[in-house]
């Protein structure tokens, strides 16, 4: 082809390209403004931590006789608590819970809800990396009381950029007993609840 | 009649336990004027493999200068919203890895005297299962928070100060800000620490939170190790959402 005629050849292709739409497009993602909390657990059935030592009066009274300590006899689908926030302001959870529902022969006296204690990563061995580090731009608490108030456990300014774990589950929650507790059974609703104001 | 009362109870019979739930967006900053009903909506979404019963209601809150929030019954609190909301759904089922949009309606009160902004909550929460368990138990759930602030169109009063810029230890900082308006505002903004010779050594961002109307607002600054010891000034540049620059500037030795 002659050197002459090669560049206006080649501009006519590129108008025709762009002519019939073909060269230049863009490409526009929007990401939700969102928060989102879960507790992790597969199956159907209760996200539920239970202390049933109804049965194992021994190890109820090696508790009382020692640190007072008991711990979970069975967790149901609480393997761990995640949080998503794609936002940069200020998020918190928080953690509240129902009284103590008592069933049994007595009144339900000797147990009360502040007996129920989370230890963050006791015997899970869960570390959260959902606060990037103690500081500006967040905090957590290293453990808590169950109580009917509600209570921040954990904050946080930024996105999580994805799931990301607050460091405990059902396996470090245990309860204070002294010996003094009617016998029966004991339940509480807890509820993990996440906010960004 | 029997036939309803089968579906409902098939229905209900196939909602699992889960407790998985997310909202987006996580607030909502609407301006009405008074007797104007303003219609938004919030998308409630599930990660969860089942369908999830779902509760909405409404709630008061208030806020401490720390920025701690405490939750209250609605219509407890001064500059309440939490009754002019009205959900589509109170109740309803979240489908697995899906979605719902609830409706949101706030009408302001045909009430000339209300001025600013007003605010609430809307809580989504996970409805837990009965309990089953035996000995003690510990049934968990989860719950997210839809923040709601509501203007009165034509009321707004912007104002704001930086009271106070103080070092409470040789590594901590706090400011106090107060907004003297009737709207909510956002900070935004940052804290520049400067040596000696004028030179920007480091920056602390301030912290995308909200100051209520006609309160105060503390936050605190914690320096970050590779702040070394020695002379410095603190520079405040704090935005205020509704326009303007609090400034103010602190002398501070770093141990």
């Amino acid at each position: 082809m002659h050197r002459s005629l090669r560049s206006p050849l080649i501009a006519c292709l590129l108008l025709a390209g762009w002519a019939s739409g073909q060269g230049v497009h863009d490409v526009t993602v929007r990401i939700p403004d969102m928060i989102a909390i879960r507790i992790v657990g597969s199956g159907d059935g209760p996200r539920a931590v239970v202390f049933d030592y109804e049965d194992d009066v021994t190890a109820y009274v090696a508790a009382v006789l020692g640190d007072g300590r008991l711990f979970p006899t069975d967790v149901r689908r609480f393997s761990d608590v995640e949080v998503n926030s794609t936002r940069r302001g200020r998020w918190s959870v928080q953690v509240v819970a129902t009284p103590l529902a008592y069933a049994g022969p007595g009144s339900g006296d000797g147990l009360a809800l502040g007996d129920v204690r989370v230890v963050r990563g006791s015997r899970s061995g869960l570390a959260q990396d959902a606060i990037a580090s103690q500081g500006n731009a967040g905090w957590y608490w290293a453990d808590w009381q169950l109580s009917t108030t509600t209570q921040a456990i954990a904050s946080r300014t930024g996105a999580t950029r994805g799931w990301r774990s607050l460091g405990f589950n059902g396996l470090d929650y245990e309860v204070a007993v002294r010996g003094d507790e009617d016998p029966g059974s004991y339940t509480t609703t807890v509820t993990y609840l996440l906010t960004s104001p | 009649m029997y036939r309803v009362l089968l579906a409902l109870l098939t229905a209900m019979s196939t909602v699992a336990y889960a407790a998985d739930i997310g909202i987006s967006p996580p607030r909502h900053e609407l301006v009405a004027t008074a007797g104007e009903t303003v219609v938004t909506t919030v998308t409630v979404l599930t990660t969860a493999t089942l369908d999830q019963q779902v509760t909405g209601e409404t709630s008061d809150w208030t806020m401490d200068i720390a920025g701690g929030t405490a939750f209250l019954a609605t219509g407890s609190v001064q500059h309440s919203a939490a009754g002019w909301i009205e959900l589509d759904a109170a109740a309803f089922v979240l489908p697995a890895r899906g979605s719902r949009d609830v409706r949101l309606s706030v009408t302001v009160p045909p009430d000339p005297g209300l001025d600013g902004t007003y605010h609430a909550m809307v809580f989504f929460t996970v409805a837990p299962p009965p309990s089953e368990a035996r000995g003690v138990g510990v049934i968990t759930t989860t719950r997210v928070g839809l923040t709601v602030y509501v203007t009165v169109a034509g009321t707004e009063r912007a104002g704001s100060e930086l009271v106070d810029l103080y070092q409470t230890d040789g590594r901590e900082l706090r400011a106090v800000i107060l907004n003297t308006g009737n709207t909510v505002m956002r900070l935004s903004g940052e804290i520049q620490l400067r040596d000696e010779a004028g030179a920007v050594r480091h920056r602390l961002e301030v912290p995308d939170v909200p100051v209520m109307r006609e309160s105060e607002r503390e936050l605190t600054f914690t320096l970050p190790n590779e702040v070394e010891a020695g002379f410095y000034v603190a520079l405040a540049l704090i935005q205020d959402s509704r326009g303007g620059l609090l400034a103010g500037e602190l002398p501070l030795e770093v141990p």
